[in-house]
């Protein structure tokens, strides 16, 4: 709550808590002023006392009302937010729309030639660019097919192969998508960042999204190697290996946000295996649903 | 240091209610649960250094200031509050109760033709003096749980000012 909201609500609360000062004071004074209980032999004051009784309430009014204006102003933010990556799903579906216009005309062509192998090659290349598309869209939560999709573009331009395999619709997963999204976001961008000084040929990153009994898994893999004390501390919140102010906040608070909803963050990594990063949800039994 | 004769009878049936009461419309007004363990604990520990205050017999509104201060402190230490949350609580709270309790001294003083002078004066009297306040803020309690109406809620703004979906 560091931004103004918080000003802007005690600027009228203070004043209001000033004048119940003042206006205990007053009454006070009125009491010592005049010695009958109550009485209008002190009109200034006594005007003022009443004065003081209706301002208060206004400032109250008005206290509530910033705060009703902040509340919405910080909700249209995250509709926005929303807004965004839904947008963006929508322009990813537009632009495989009009891609695949583009990729039947090709194959048309290359059959017509009679390049039936090179159409073959051409249209096993665009069912798995399709296989991966729907396996976003399978996901039963939109939020994270948008997040992917635009993950997936932005992993096009920095040439790293971006692989998703998705065994679970994540139907039933109790979190909410917002905090969904930064888990994932921030795990996909620690990941991306790790590969993209690799040469490119081994430059990947693979999510795995499935279930097991118990348990809603996501597995974020990636080339590389954590040395171990380093592991040991990579959830702590400030610790980064790379500098920069702002750094070592993202890993701590994904745990943060892990263990809120009841899941667990680990770390696995060897030099064959690469970078493994799974986050468990457990599985609502069935009484609670 | 040097307390009222009476001092017990004032912490059981006047300063107790009042920061009980105080301390249970600050965190309702707030948008806080009320928690009738911490509210109770904080009734109490307000209550014994509202008579400590109250006995070094400091100006009406310096030992107002200073049970402000006090209050919260113990907001932040009993019921694990940040101190900009506690303060506009606390504050809340005595906007409120101030405006309550002057509105009972106009109103009692001019019913009963009681002055304060006369009622601090009578213990029987300072006890019942504040009666009709406190019998009105714990209806206003009860009503404002009941209908779940806050002032501010801070707890649902913190939630939406954490922007946990941005990195």
């Amino acid at each position: 709550m560091k931004d103004r909201t918080i000003f802007n609500i005690i600027i009228p609360l203070g004043l209001a808590f000033l004048l119940v000062s003042l206006l205990v004071l007053s009454s006070l004074n009125l009491h010592n002023l005049i010695s009958s209980p109550l009485s209008l032999s002190e009109p200034v004051l006594f005007a003022m006392i009443i004065m003081l009784f209706i301002t208060i309430p206004v400032l109250l009014i008005l206290t509530k009302n910033i705060y009703l204006l902040s509340k919405q102003q910080k909700t249209l933010e995250i509709q926005d937010f929303y807004i965004e990556h839904l947008s963006e799903l929508v322009r990813a579906i537009r632009v495989q729309r009009h891609d695949f216009v583009n990729h039947m005309q090709v194959v048309c062509a290359l059959m017509k030639t009679g390049k039936f192998d090179k159409a073959m090659e051409y249209i096993a290349d665009l069912s798995h660019d399709i296989q991966i598309t729907g396996a976003m869209l399978s996901v039963d939560i939109p939020e994270l097919s948008a997040l992917l999709l635009a993950k997936t573009d932005l992993a096009r331009k920095k040439e790293i192969l971006f692989k998703i395999t998705v065994e679970s619709n994540l139907k039933g997963l109790e979190i909410k998508p917002l905090e969904l999204i930064m888990v994932v976001a921030n795990l996909l961008d620690n990941a991306f960042e790790a590969v993209e000084s690799l040469p490119v040929d081994i430059r990947s990153v693979v999510l795995k999204v499935a279930e097991t009994a118990e348990y809603y898994c996501l597995q974020i893999k990636n080339p590389g190697y954590i040395p171990e004390e380093i592991r040991m501390r990579i959830f702590e919140m400030g610790y980064s290996t790379k500098e920069g102010k702002e750094r070592g906040t993202g890993l701590a608070a994904v745990k943060s946000v892990v263990e809120k909803n009841g899941g667990t963050i680990t770390l696995q990594c060897s030099r064959d295996q690469g970078i493994i990063f799974t986050v468990s949800f457990p599985k609502p039994s069935n009484s609670e649903r | 240091m040097v307390f009222d004769k009476n001092i017990l009878p004032l912490i059981l049936f006047q300063y107790l209610p009042e920061t009980t009461i105080f301390t249970a419309l600050s965190m309702l007004l707030a948008g806080y649960k009320i928690r009738l363990k911490q509210v109770v604990i904080i009734g109490i520990i307000g209550a014994l250094f509202a008579a400590v205050v109250k006995s070094q017999q400091p100006m009406p509104i310096v030992s107002t200031l200073i049970m402000v201060f006090i209050l919260i402190i113990l907001f932040v230490i009993i019921s694990k509050l940040d101190v900009i949350s506690a303060s506009i609580a606390v504050f809340l709270g005595f906007v409120v109760l101030g405006l309550v309790e002057v509105a009972n001294y106009f109103v009692v003083t001019g019913v009963t033709g009681i002055t304060v002078q006369q009622a601090m004066e009578d213990l029987t009297l300072r006890l019942l003096f504040p009666l009709p306040e406190y019998i009105l803020l714990t209806v206003l309690i009860l009503v404002c749980q009941k209908y779940n109406f806050t002032l501010i809620n801070l707890k649902e703004l913190k939630e939406l000012s954490k922007k946990d979906y941005e990195r």
